[in-house]
Order: structure tokens, then C-alpha cells, then sequence
């Protein structure tokens, strides 16, 4: 079962592993939260992928990436579209650009899912993009690389990858150089057991007990909804 | 492929947003079985990239035997291919290697 008797205010950052513990566990009861408002918010975003029938301003409700990548150009195009391109199109299309390909490139998920929501009175966005593949240190595993969860994030934010090539493994890096450097935001990756939180005054990383790990990795974002050109270049020329 | 001659519209035929790499090397493919020793690639109305995209085109193009040139690039396209040409180092982020595991 699970409770959300208490919750009185939902984000993407806990709406996308919810959504796929529904999606993969469906022997699970959900006891909604008890605010009217807030459960709507959660069926609306959560239900069936629905991004062809929800097309407000605010936000991106929950959306499924297909296994065939050939198919994910109109969800981007979606997801561009819906999301606004806070920071302009460059910026923000190329973080999300990354963000995906790297789930394509290392994850083996089976569900993958992307979420936006907009927060006009604080002035920001919340991106948040989730898989239940196999991890990052799993994926750096695979080519020899034996790390603990929360290193293993570290190192493929330094490039690490396990595509064993030049110039591979700056996807996730750059990302983050854009979102905290370029932005001026703030962002979580947890994989596994490991987890690290940055944001302009803050780098921390976690280690997570069994109860609070998650079979796969997530990436959370919280960027300003500037109208300002965020210059990609400067903060990927890495 | 819509190819008019050997001139393929990357924007027409994939998205103005050029964003992952395995579409990236499927277009490759294509193009290399296209029967032309000289390729044109026209980046007219492409809107954005991604590094990994630009980078999976530029490798390919450089392990390729066909002559392949691209026009109409406009300038913040030229400018990730630049960036993939000219990178600096891998990011480094001090505060977080050397900050302290915290167990939850």
C-alpha cells in the first residue's frame, strides 16, 4: 500500500517514482492524499501518459518514452513545446536532449518517464526525467568500472562512461554545469543506493539505506523560468 | 530519405531539434548507402542540438569515405560542432568528490 494520507503538496520529483512503483507493481493500493485539489493534480498528471489530452501552459504531465527511439521525436517535440523553453531553446532543449539520450544510451529501462511543471508564483520549473534500467553504476559496471552507487554518479558527472570512447560521458556533466552554473539551479541524481544534490552553495552526496534506494536513477531539476538567453556554449565547452 | 540529388535536408528528414545519438548514427547509416561519392547536408531550418548528437555526426563523417559538406548551418549549430572540436577538459566538480557521504 501506499500512503499519502499526510501529503499535502506533490512535485515531480515524487509524482515519477510513484508512478512507475504504479506501473510496475500493480498489486499496489494507493491511498490519495486527503486534499481535493491535490488529488485531482495527481490523476490528471499520472494518467495514462496523457500528454495528448492535457495541453496547458504550466505544465508537462507525466509522459512515457518509447522503447523505440525513432518514436521519441514528437514527445520531445512535446516536451519543448509544453515546457517553454525557459532559458531559451538552446539551453533548455539540449538538457532534456541529453537528459534522454542518456536513458537510451546506458539505462536497458523498461518504463522511462518525463515530467515538467511550472511554478509562475516561485519563478521556477521542475524537470524531472526517471528510469527502472539498471543504474548508473550498473551501466559502469558493464564496462569493468566496480563502484559504489553514490561514486559512481560522481564519476559519470566527470565524465566517466561506459561507452569507452573520447569525447563519450559528458551528457550528464554538462547538464549540470548548465543547470547550476548557466541557470543558476539546482539538481538531484539518485541511482541506486547513491544520491547527490547540488545547487550554488551545496554539493552533497548520499548513501541510501535499502528501504530508501530506487532500482533505477532519477534526475531532478529546478531551473529559474528565466526569459534570459542561457549561453550553452560557455557552460558545455567541456 | 528525401533527397533531392545528393542533397538531404537533416531538418526535414529527422527534426529542427537534433537531439540523440543513436538517431544521429541511423541517419549516418542512411546516408552512407546513399550512391553518391559527394553528400550535401542541409542544416537550413535545424533549430538545436545536442553534444552527443553533433558528436556521433562529426565521428561518423570522419570514419566516413564519402565527401560529405554541409551548408546553410546556422550559427549556434556551427557553434556545438565547434565545441566538440575544441573541448577543453572533463567537468570537474570539486565540492561534490570531495564532499562527505552522508547515510539516509
Amino acid at each position: 500500500m501506499v500512503d499519502l494520507k499526510k501529503v499535502k503538496f506533490l512535485t515531480p520529483t515524487t509524482i515519477l517514482p510513484l508512478s512507475i512503483m504504479l506501473r510496475t507493481e500493480r498489486h499496489l493500493t494507493l491511498v490519495p492524499p486527503p486534499s481535493p485539489d491535490v488529488q485531482n493534480y495527481l490523476w490528471c498528471m499520472m494518467r495514462d501518459h496523457g500528454y495528448d489530452t492535457l495541453n496547458r501552459s504550466t505544465y508537462l504531465p507525466v509522459v512515457g518514452l518509447p522503447h523505440d527511439e525513432d518514436l521519441s521525436q514528437p514527445i520531445l517535440k512535446k516536451v519543448y513545446g509544453l515546457a517553454g523553453d525557459p532559458g531559451g531553446k538552446n539551453a533548455f532543449r539540449y538538457m532534456v536532449g541529453e537528459l534522454v539520450d542518456n536513458i537510451y544510451q546506458h539505462s536497458r529501462f523498461a518504463n522511462a518517464l518525463i515530467m515538467a511543471q511550472q511554478y509562475k508564483r516561485n519563478g521556477d520549473m521542475h524537470l524531472c526525467i526517471i528510469d527502472d534500467g539498471i543504474t548508473i553504476a550498473g551501466s559502469l559496471r558493464e564496462s569493468g568500472m566496480s563502484l559504489d552507487d553514490d561514486q559512481a554518479i560522481v564519476d559519470a558527472i566527470e565524465g566517466a562512461s561506459s561507452k569507452m570512447e573520447k569525447e563519450r560521458g559528458r551528457g550528464l556533466g554538462t547538464t549540470m554545469n548548465l543547470t547550476l552554473k548557466g541557470y543558476g539551479g539546482c539538481m538531484l541524481v539518485v541511482s541506486g543506493q547513491g544520491a547527490i544534490y547540488c545547487d550554488g552553495d551545496n554539493q552533497s552526496r548520499y548513501r541510501l539505506s535499502d528501504m530508501n534506494k530506487y532500482k533505477g536513477t532519477l534526475i531532478s531539476m529546478k531551473i529559474p523560468l528565466t526569459l534570459e538567453e542561457v549561453d550553452l556554449y560557455e557552460h558545455t565547452r567541456l | 530519405m528525401s533527397t533531392q540529388g545528393c542533397r538531404i535536408s537533416i531538418a526535414h528528414e529527422l527534426s529542427p531539434d537534433l537531439a540523440l545519438r543513436d538517431i544521429a548514427s541511423s541517419f549516418m547509416d542512411k546516408v552512407e548507402s546513399l550512391r553518391c561519392p559527394e553528400i550535401v547536408i542541409d542544416f537550413c531550418e535545424v533549430e538545436t542540438i545536442t553534444r552527443s548528437f553533433a558528436h556521433e555526426y562529426v565521428t561518423r563523417k570522419e570514419r566516413s569515405s564519402l565527401r560529405i559538406n554541409e551548408v546553410n548551418v546556422p550559427d549556434n549549430i556551427d557553434r556545438m560542432f565547434k565545441v566538440i572540436h575544441n573541448s577543453e577538459k572533463k567537468p570537474r566538480f570539486e565540492g561534490l568528490r570531495q564532499s562527505r557521504t552522508i547515510i539516509l
